[in-house]
This record gives C-alpha cells, sequence and structure tokens, in this order.
C-alpha cells in the first residue's frame, strides 16, 4: 500500500487512515460534518494530493482495485469532492492517483465510461 | 491496510464446491469441471460440424482479509480483443447462484444458457449471454456484491469458451479477465 489518508478538522484535530501506534482507522470513520482537508500520503507521511473541503462540501475516497489472474494489476485513490446544490450534494471534483507510479488525473465529475473515473456506489454514510 | 481479495474458480457440487484461488495463476477450461493450469486430459473434442463447448467456468470474488470498511462496485472486463485463435469464441454472464458446470467429459461441456446452468441448480441472470471480448475497461459487466466481511462476494462471472469446426487443435492462446472493485478498508 503505497498511499495513505489523513483527514483534518476544522478544528486542526486530525485522523489518520494508520495512527502512529499502528491502529487504524476507516474511512467511515471520518466526521464529514467538520472535515477541512483530506491528504494523500507516501509512506514517508509526506502529503501526495491535498484537497480542502468547504462547510457543507463532502468527501468521497475510494481505493480502487484491478485485479486478474497473475494479480493485481492497478490500484488506484480515488478522491473526489461533493457540494452542496438545490436538489442535494453533486459532484464537482475528482483526481485518481495511481499507485504504480504516482501519476494522476482530474476531472470535473464522475465520467462512468472512463476506466478509472466511474462512479462509485455510494455507501450509507455518504448518502 | 486493503483488504485481500482473492478470484476463485468454483467447482464441484454445489454442496459442497471446491474454490480454487487462481489470483496468482491461470486455469483452463476444459471439457471438464476441474480447475487445471496445464491439464490437457479432457480437451474439448473439435466437432466436425456444430459447436463443441468447454464446461462453463465459474469465477467469484473472495474477501479474505478486509479491516474496517465495505468492498463494492465490482466490475469484470477482457482487453476487448479474442486472442483465442481460430473458431474460438467464449460468453460470459452473470449468476447470483452457483451451477456446477455438466457436460460429456473429454467432449463438450453443456451450452451455457440460463435454462441449463439453472437446471443444475444454479441461477443465472436474465438477458443476453453476450461475447466476453464486448465487455471492456470502458464497458464493463457490472457484477452485484457489497460486503464488510471476509467471505464470498457478490455474483458469479460465469464464462465458457465455444469450439467449432474451424478451430486448430492445441492450447488456445490465453487471455486476461479483469475484476475491478472499490475498497474503502482501514
Amino acid at each position: 500500500m503505497r498511499y495513505t489518508w489523513i483527514a483534518t478538522y476544522t478544528d486542526g484535530a486530525q485522523l489518520s487512515q494508520i495512527q502512529s501506534d499502528g491502529s487504524k482507522n476507516s474511512y467511515e470513520n471520518i466526521d464529514q460534518t467538520c472535515l477541512r482537508t483530506f491528504e494523500l500520503c507516501d509512506r514517508d507521511g509526506a502529503p501526495v494530493v491535498r484537497v480542502d473541503f468547504q462547510p457543507g462540501e463532502r468527501l468521497i475516497w475510494r481505493r480502487r482495485v484491478a485485479m486478474s489472474p497473475g494479480g493485481i494489476e492497478e490500484t488506484c485513490h480515488i478522491i473526489g469532492k461533493r457540494r452542496p446544490v438545490d436538489e442535494g450534494l453533486e459532484v464537482s471534483n475528482v483526481i485518481c492517483v495511481f499507485e504504480s507510479d504516482g501519476r494522476a488525473i482530474t476531472a470535473d465529475g464522475f465520467d462512468d465510461a472512463h476506466p478509472w473515473l466511474y462512479a462509485p456506489e455510494l455507501l450509507e454514510h455518504e448518502m | 491496510m486493503a483488504a485481500t481479495v482473492t478470484i476463485r474458480r468454483w467447482t464441484g457440487s454445489s454442496g459442497a464446491p471446491t474454490k480454487t484461488n487462481i489470483t496468482s495463476i491461470n486455469t483452463r477450461a476444459n471439457a471438464e469441471d476441474a480447475h487445471s493450469t496445464a491439464g490437457t486430459t479432457n480437451s474439448i473434442l473439435i466437432p466436425t460440424s456444430g459447436t463443441n463447448y468447454s464446461y462453463w467456468v465459474n469465477t467469484r470474488l473472495s474477501v479474505d482479509a478486509i479491516s474496517g470498511g465495505t468492498v463494492n462496485n465490482i466490475r469484470w472486463y477482457t482487453d476487448g480483443a479474442n486472442g483465442f485463435g481460430t473458431g474460438v469464441t467464449c460468453k460470459a454472464h452473470t449468476a447470483t447462484a452457483y451451477g456446477q458446470a455438466a457436460g460429456t467429459a473429454g467432449t463438450s461441456g453443456t451450452q451455457m444458457t440460463k435454462t441449463n446452468y439453472d437446471n443444475t441448480g444454479g441461477t443465472m441472470d436474465s438477458g443476453t449471454i453476450a461475447d466476453a471480448f464486448t465487455y471492456t475497461s470502458g464497458s464493463p459487466l457490472s457484477v452485484t456484491g457489497s460486503t464488510t466481511s471476509t467471505g464470498d462476494l457478490g455474483s458469479f462471472v460465469v464464462y465458457q469458451l465455444e469450439i467449432s469446426s474451424s478451430a486448430s487443435s492445441g492450447p488456445t492462446g490465453s487471455e486476461t479477465f479483469t475484476w475491478k472493485y472499490d475498497d474503502t478498508s482501514s
């Protein structure tokens, strides 16, 4: 696993995917009502991607894996931002960061015809 | 830690299926209900006319380890180009319940149709059983399934090779079938 995430709240507190003591936090544990930034960090803890959030905006994060007989072909981290609109929330930005070589692609939203940028199935806490 | 997910080939009776981990190896579609990486004992007989079939191949994901989070949004696809060779095609479809492959060993499997699949105790999804190579990374086969715990995950992807009289004897070329899923585990 090349990248892990760190969530920083508006009061400055942080929730790391893997704590310094080795314990783990789940993505579902992130309190999105007070999220200020979401960072993807490399094994040295250096941030690779940082996404800032305004009040009302919500995070979508997925580790998207492609595998075949032969093992895992590729893993990419999908980071999306959903912003409030009259009808609810709409996706405004999507970043996809690949673990194999660190390249990133960005888009204004999910693209169901794209091999990596298609929409996720929302989880209960994201609805 | 990301969830540990493997690809399993199911064979044997529905009451006690064998679930072979094929994540790091190949599996052959022969005229038998068995996994092998290079078996030739029960190869598919090239017909003088018409079509013979491999025994259909049941594949499914398995979550072997997970720490928090969810694995869902499963997709399956090919590279879009049939490299099996002349006279060899492949069909694929999803099934919600396992149906053991049947046929005449060393000659031909039973053709994969919903009726035939369901007659073995399985439940194949309705809809067209399509050419596997129509499923690509940009237009994959959607596979129902979501889990937060270890165990078998989602529907089966079942595929079958179809052999016509124009096929050449010997092993076909190999093809890679790719699974994709989303994981939010710790």
